[in-house]
Formats: structure tokens, sequence, C-alpha cells
């Protein structure tokens, strides 16, 4: 029972050495390592984005699915974050399009999230920004848990969800609004204050 | 002084651990940008990037479920085959 693999810590690439990327006796090898490396991150993202952690398992799992049938789409040296992320994306958006046939908050997640009032607590905690980042808009929250949390650059954000950089930029930016919005600006001010103060 | 309801275990995962550190190490990089009162609007997003950097690395920092190991197994092996 150890954990996993590799460092959990937040590398925007695995790095390969030039002699694995040239190694085509082997070329999985390399490639479920770096898969593996990542399963955290890719784990987390899917939790971002849906809110529900044993749905977000399921997600990661179709994603190495997707991904080891497609492996040979991968370019070795591109950034195997950024393209296992728009594999899960994908996935994600597709399922939701299906689901929304049946109804719009199958499991009523988010109604439940969004009824719990904060106020309870003065002291702004991680599942109230969890909270309120699932009130946001769909294409606000992944742009900010994208480039705000997971590490990505602005153009590899882009890239997972297929648009330009700028438009990252904008919804970053309206996104950070609203949570602050939601989460009240006072609390937050009180925070940063606390912060600065020591 | 670690008095949790159970609610807080429940809710905050692995929160608890993770906390102390990273207090300090978000003032210190507070410190480090520049604290001047006048500046705690402009400290606003840089205080949501770390809480969303910490919810990020809470999950991450949960231990990967056997299922996944156990698929890249299989997917492995079936490719020797």
């Amino acid at each position: 029972v150890s954990g996993p693999t590799a460092h959990p810590r937040e590398s925007t690439a695995p790095p390969t050495s030039d002699q694995e990327r040239s190694d085509r006796m082997t070329p999985n090898d390399g490639f479920l390592d770096q898969v593996t490396a990542l399963l955290p991150a890719l784990r987390a993202f899917g939790r971002s984005l849906c809110g529900d952690p044993a749905r977000a398992d399921d997600l990661v799992q179709d994603t190495l699915l997707k991904a080891w049938v497609n492996r040979n789409q991968f370019q070795q040296g591109s950034n195997l974050k950024a393209w296992l992320f728009t594999i899960l994306r994908n996935q994600y958006y597709s399922e939701l399009r299906h689901r929304k046939f049946e109804v719009e908050d199958p499991d009523g997640a988010c109604a439940a999230q969004m009824s719990v009032a904060p106020e309870h607590d003065l002291k702004l905690q991680v599942r109230d920004l969890t909270r309120a980042l699932h009130a946001l808009p769909d294409d606000q929250r992944e742009a900010l848990v994208l480039v705000g949390a997971s590490g990505l650059s602005y153009e590899e954000a882009a890239q997972v969800c297929g648009c330009a950089i700028g438009t990252i930029k904008s919804r970053i930016a309206r996104g950070r609004d609203r949570l602050v919005e939601i989460l009240g600006e006072d609390r937050i001010e009180q925070e940063v204050a606390g912060l600065t103060t020591g | 002084v670690a008095i949790m309801t159970d609610l807080e275990n429940q809710e905050g995962c692995a929160q608890q651990g993770a906390k102390v550190p990273e207090k300090t190490a978000e003032a210190s990089s507070a410190a480090v940008t520049g604290t001047e009162p006048k500046g705690q609007q402009e400290n606003v997003p840089e205080w949501l990037g770390s809480r969303l950097r910490q919810m990020f690395t809470e999950v991450m920092h949960e231990p990967v479920p056997d299922e996944f190991a156990a698929l890249l197994k299989q997917l492995e092996d079936k490719e020797r085959r």
C-alpha cells in the first residue's frame, strides 16, 4: 500500500528524457508511467468539473481507456497533462449532454450545494469555495481550475478548452468576480487582511 | 488545539494536515508580493488563487484508489499478449 507512484506536486510536463522518447522498442511503458504519475491531477480536475468524487473517478477511468486507445495520437514531448485533461473534459461534456435529456441536475447535487448558506461560519473554508465554484457556469469554472489550480498555462488551458487564450483570460476574470460576489467581498477582504498581517 | 467537529472531519478531508504549512506559505508569499494596506484589493486574486490550488492539491494528496492501478495493469497486459 504505497502512495501515488510519482511526485504529487504540480509539474506541468513529466520529465521525459530524449532517450526515452527515441526508444521505439517500448513506446508504451513510458506512456503508462507518465499517465500513472498524472492520476492525482486527473482526479482533482475531474472532481472540480463534476463535484462528485465517484463520478469523477468514473470520468478518470474512461479517460484512461480513451487515452490508451488513442495513445498513438499523442505526440511524445508535447504536454501529456493537457492532452489527458482534454480527453477528460470532452468525456465530461459529452456525458453532460446525454444527461441533459434526462434531468437537469440528476443528483440534486448542485441544488444541495447552493442551498447550504455559508453564513454559519465566518471563516471561509475550502468547502465554501468548492460550493461557490460549482455555482459558476462550466466555462468559468474550468478556466479558473485549469489555470488557477492545476497549474496549466493560459495557452495550455486554451488548448484543453478549444478556445482562444483571450477567452480563457476573460472567463477567469468573470469567474473570479462571480466567486467574490458569491463568497462575499467582506469575508474575502477579512481573509486577505488576515493573511497580510500574519 | 486541534479539536475538530465531526462535520469538519468529514467535509474537510485532508485539510487538517495541510493547514499549518500552507498558512505560513501563503503569509510569506503575501509578504513577498507587497503588503500595502491599500493593496488589499489586488490581493484578492492571489488569495483566490492560493485557495483554488489548495482545493486542488487536497484531492491530489488523496491516495489513488487501487482500481486505477488494476486498470492500467490490465491495459499493459493486454498489449503484451
